[in-house]
């Protein structure tokens, strides 16, 4: 592993119990993330891409200790975060923070926006009840929002606002890995540039490092250093950013970005239209998880072999057997 | 999407009428050399709201056209009015709260607002059909999918219940699902996002619409099925010579299906031409914000627009943008300014509501 990574994953698997109905007994299981290897370097921003159901939250969960995988581990700074106890479970939660897709649901309505983004200073006695509002003010009015919001509710706030209070209780212990999961998702057009500027100015002014979760593909090519994607609860390519969007190796990824409609009506651009929906993720298949859907599938190995994950060119990583 | 008719839609736009503005009156010019008439013709439309925290005009002095077979988006971010103005050509808004208070849906020739309300649940499903955003909440979920489809065709063509479900079957395999003679009997639960906006979609061309209002049709998809799903109503808009009036927010949507949009802000038309000449040269400010807040390869950093989206209970007064605008001045905070056509002896109409492009200016 790189000796510079903030977070390594290792070999990580989480799955779901799932039962077919009420009445019967019979249960399967959801894979939601099958065996997946990556790591994040310190000051970098990693995409991570893939539609619904992919297991791209499951991911996040793992990464902030929210769920115990079944196997693998994940290692923040070559301690395996699974096995901290204690003092040092504390210390990485304040060191790992996470802001939620949905801005609605993510804030306690009946605390006022001061105690949101104060509350987590005061846990970690980074402050005390005296000097709390200062420095939440002081968040405030870095991530935008006046100080004379100190006193009001989350519901007087647009969803732009809110995500903003997200950013700043996420800020508050001064983290060094932040978890974005679709933090701009349910933004409109204007208020997504303004919420990615914003993040992206944070990330320069502290040195963060994100893992930024999204669908859309635009929005990770804008952001990202590094661009993972995620299919069936496997990351089936990953590179850097610029190469992965020019000259991808896996037809996932190809048909992925051929799919996205480009603003410029003059723009004509082949695409790459998939058959059928993404496969449920219950119970498990041999081969390549994406073969079924796939363009160039060769019958003789796509079927039976799963595709190792491999170094294709320098730093980018794709898992086919055909290119 | 490709355009096969470039040379047809720059006829279609010369006719494109300027929409009516304000309480001004202007003569309908009608053009007897143009063999294809008007399918839709939206003429001041006016949608007011009233709810506990005051009246507000949702839709305010909205006027477009539509003709056969084209595609006419209307494009904003949320609250601007965009699936007001729809639910108001259907007259699906419950009043109250919601009042049509003005203008006129010239349909086919008949305007929409005086018809009774049973000839209008005629033409709900039957010429005119909508497809909604959440394919979940527009499906009953105690009935199968089959018998849903069937409902229609049965209620608008009397078609009895076995022959219904036959052609049912047909409108399934037509909307690219496999196997539908089971499919047919599945509930919605049991099928995938993406298969029951293909049902939604089977539904509303089963009397075969002459206009099909998609609202958000593929919002709530992933982005390979919004792929497909796209390509399904562009083929389908083509086989049954539909008019689609495309709600959408993703420009990029727009860029590849329309030939016309219609950009809306806090209820109003603020920029209306063909797709080409919006994307090349947007002229309204918040047109060019919203191109410019779209992450493309190659720009270093995003230019948003400042501020944020007003309460439609809360407008400024003036231009109702001028809170936002970096070029705003004085005169945008104290008076609205007309659409107008900015293009007059150019080839396509280009209307733009912004004091930046009127010449004489009042007072």
């Amino acid at each position: 592993m790189d000796t510079t990574s903030l977070l390594d994953v290792i070999d990580l698997k989480k799955s779901f119990p799932v039962s077919k109905g009420l009445f019967s007994g019979d249960s399967g299981c959801i894979q939601a993330v099958n065996g997946i290897n990556f790591s994040i370097v310190q000051g970098e921003i990693l995409g991570l891409v893939g539609e619904s159901g992919c297991g791209k939250s499951t991911v996040a969960r793992l990464a902030l200790n929210l769920d115990r995988p079944d196997s693998g581990s994940i290692l923040f700074k070559g301690d395996n975060i699974f096995d901290l106890r204690q003092d040092a479970l504390k210390q990485f939660r304040r060191r790992v923070q996470i802001i939620f897709q949905d801005p609605f649901s993510s804030l306690n309505p009946r605390k006022k926006v001061g105690s949101i983004i104060g509350e987590p200073l005061l846990i970690h006695n980074i402050a005390t009840r005296r000097n709390m509002p200062e420095k939440v003010i002081r968040l405030m009015e870095l991530v935008g929002l006046r100080p004379e919001y100190y006193d009001r509710y989350p519901h007087e706030f647009s969803s732009g606002q809110r995500q903003r209070i997200g950013i700043a209780r996420a800020l508050c212990l001064t983290p060094e890995l932040i978890v974005a999961d679709e933090p701009v998702s349910a933004l409109d057009v204007s208020i997504q540039a303004q919420t990615i500027n914003l993040l992206l100015d944070l990330q320069k002014q502290f040195g963060l490092t994100y893992l930024f979760i999204s669908h859309d593909l635009s929005i990770v090519r804008h952001v990202s250093t590094r661009v993972a994607v995620m299919y069936l609860g496997k990351i089936v390519e990953l590179g850097p950013n610029a190469r992965l969007y020019e000259r991808s190796f896996h037809p996932y990824t190809e048909a992925l970005l051929s799919a996205v409609p480009v603003p410029d009506p003059g723009e004509k651009k082949p695409r790459v239209i998939l058959n059928g929906d993404p496969p449920s993720p219950i119970g498990r298949r041999a081969g390549c998880a994406f073969a079924d859907r796939c363009p160039i599938a060769d019958p003789a190995m796509c079927f039976d072999n799963e595709p190792p994950f491999v170094e294709k060119a320098a730093g980018h990583w794709a898992s086919c057997h055909k290119r | 999407m490709s355009d096969p008719d470039c040379g047809s839609r720059i006829k279609r736009l010369t006719h494109l009428q300027p929409p009516v503005i304000g309480s001004r009156q202007t003569t309908t010019t009608t053009d007897i050399t143009d063999s294809m008439p008007e399918l839709l013709e939206v003429d001041n439309l006016q949608t007011q709201l009233h709810l506990p925290q005051g009246s507000a005009h949702v839709v305010d002095h909205v006027s477009f056209t539509l003709r056969s077979s084209q595609t006419l988006a209307l494009v904003g971010e949320s609250g601007c009015g965009k699936t007001m103005t729809a639910y108001s050509i259907l007259r699906l808004l419950p009043s109250p709260p919601a009042a049509i208070t003005g203008g006129r849906i010239v349909f086919n020739g008949d305007n929409l607002l005086d018809l009774s309300e049973k000839k209008m649940r005629r033409i709900r499903g039957g010429k005119i059909s909508i497809i909604f955003q959440e394919p979940l909440t527009s499906l009953n979920p105690v009935f199968r999918v089959g018998n849903q489809i069937a409902e229609v065709l049965q209620v608008h063509t009397g078609a009895t219940a076995q022959a219904a479900l036959e052609i049912a079957v047909q409108l399934l395999r037509d909307v690219g699902i496999p196997s539908p003679e089971q499919r047919i009997r599945d509930y919605p639960h049991q099928m995938s996002g993406g298969m029951r906006q293909r049902v939604m979609i089977a539904m509303a061309i089963a009397c075969n619409p002459q206009l099909l209002i998609a609202d958000e049709p593929t919002t709530a998809l992933d982005v390979t099925v919004q792929a497909q799903i796209m390509e399904l109503l562009n083929r389908l808009k083509e086989q049954h010579n539909m008019a689609m009036l495309l709600i959408t927010h993703d420009l990029g949507i727009v860029a590849e299906t329309a030939h016309d949009v219609a950009v809306m802000y806090a209820g109003r038309i603020i920029e209306y031409t063909d797709v080409t000449t919006l994307f090349t040269k947007p002229a309204n400010p918040y047109t060019r914000g919203l191109l410019d807040s779209l992450p493309r390869p190659g720009i270093a950093r995003l230019k948003p627009i400042r501020g944020m989206i007003p309460s439609v209970f809360e407008l400024p007064g003036g231009c109702k943008f001028c809170t936002r605008c970096d070029k705003a001045f004085d005169l945008c905070m104290r008076q609205e300014p007309d659409l107008i056509n900015i293009a007059p002896g150019g080839e396509t109409p280009h209307f733009v509501r912004c004091w930046l492009y009127q010449k004489e200016t009042p007072r």
